[in-house]
């Protein structure tokens, strides 16, 4: 006989196989059981799909005003910015304390009455347009971070020695400017305070 | 008008009334697929108390998971099969351990008038069932739905969830394989356990 008949044989000594009446009852027997159980949960756990949904809706509802609130903080970075620099004479009615920033030295004007707030970093392009207006100070040392922002009353001629022409308008030889001054106390970069605007980190 | 037997309904409707709880409907699959469970699971193990065993798991799997089960994705017969195999497989690493007390399966006395010729048939189909069950289970699970329970090659594959080519490689070199050990267990010298027991008899 060759293994295919025998194959065939066993097919059909197999198909005569049957199964032992002692597994018909345990089956049936855990069938009965199941059929128990689902009925005991169904009797016991008929409110549980309702109060899950509540309790899903009330996660739901915290989230969202969670995320309206604020909180957590949004990806944008903030510093704090104080607003304690030192501040030299200024002319009066420009007179609004300057602040920088502890972390960078990144400048902004507070509020008046406001000792410290929030904001955020400046773009690319902000940064670039406060950048541009100041002239770097011959002989001096580029400097690191950080750096003071000091507002100075000063002649006319400083600048005129710096190769940058200002006209002055009050007549009187003085204007106000903007100076950055590093922590070792060289300027560093100077510019004219009425000729550039600031950048209201509150506006 | 009469209600149809629930041994005819087909197999989507018999699964939605034992999923309803219908304890008939459970009856009606049990009835109609018992069989090729305990004979899959006793070729695959070789052992009575093991198809036993896996028979009853494959049905306690199938009333736990008939709320979930979707017709559209596999046949009642596919599925079933599959959660035999499953389970055989399980419990036969789990028995790895254990030595068998008793040898195998017992042979199905068989009904020729000439007992010579009839104990000759049933030598050779318990040699058969040996050298089967000697088969790496890669290969003896294909032999077994294939040359015995004669599933096609695409049922076998989605029992297997495995692709029709590698079912037919699978099948030939499992084939290959069992007409080796056949033909060795039939040489004069190798000594069988049932030459060894008609000696002794």
């Amino acid at each position: 006989m060759n293994l295919e008949e025998s194959l065939r044989a066993l097919a059909a000594d197999e198909a005569a196989t049957r199964v032992p009446p002692r597994v018909d009852a345990s089956v049936m027997a855990a069938w009965d059981a199941h059929s128990r159980a689902g009925l005991e949960r169904a009797r016991t756990g008929r409110h549980m799909p309702a109060a899950l949904a509540w309790a899903g809706v009330f996660a739901v509802g915290l989230v969202v005003f969670a995320v309206v609130m604020g909180w957590p903080a949004p990806n944008e970075p903030r510093e704090i910015v104080r607003g304690s620099a030192p501040v030299n004479p200024v002319a009066p009615g420009a007179a609004q304390p300057v602040a920088r920033s502890a972390l960078t030295g990144r400048v902004a004007r507070p509020r008046p009455g406001q000792p410290a707030q929030l904001r955020s970093v400046p773009r690319r392009e902000e940064k670039a347009e406060m950048e541009a207006a100041y002239v770097l100070v011959p002989d001096a040392e580029a400097g690191a971070p950080p750096l003071t922002l000091m507002r100075v009353r000063m002649p006319r001629s400083a600048f005129s020695r710096l190769g940058v022409p200002i006209s002055n308008p009050d007549g009187d030889g003085m204007v106000d400017v903007d100076v950055l001054v590093g922590e070792d106390g060289v300027a560093r970069s100077i510019r004219r305070a009425v000729a550039v605007g600031w950048v209201d980190p509150n506006p | 008008m009469q209600t149809p037997r629930s041994d005819n309904w087909p197999d989507g409707d018999l699964v939605r009334r034992a999923a309803a709880g219908e304890r008939d409907a459970f009856a009606a699959i049990y009835e109609r697929y018992r069989s090729v469970v305990y004979r899959f699971a006793r070729l695959m193990s070789g052992s009575d108390a093991t198809a036993e065993d896996v028979t009853q798991e494959v049905f306690v799997t199938l009333m736990r998971t008939l709320p979930r089960y979707e017709s559209h994705r596999a046949e009642l017969l596919t599925y079933l099969y599959g959660v035999a195999r499953n389970v055989t497989r399980n419990r036969l690493r789990r028995d790895r351990r254990f030595v068998a007390l008793d040898a195998a399966v017992e042979c199905t006395p068989s009904s020729a008038d000439d007992p010579c010729a009839a104990a000759s048939h049933a030598q050779q189909l318990a040699q058969l069932r040996r050298c089967i069950l000697a088969l790496p289970s890669r290969y003896r699970e294909v032999v077994i739905l294939c040359d015995v329970h004669g599933l096609s090659y695409a049922e076998t594959a989605r029992v297997l969830r495995a692709p029709i080519g590698t079912v037919r490689s699978r099948l030939n070199r499992g084939r290959q394989l069992l007409a080796t050990r056949m033909r060795k267990a039939e040489s004069p010298g190798h000594a069988s356990p049932a030459r060894i027991e008609r000696c002794v008899v």
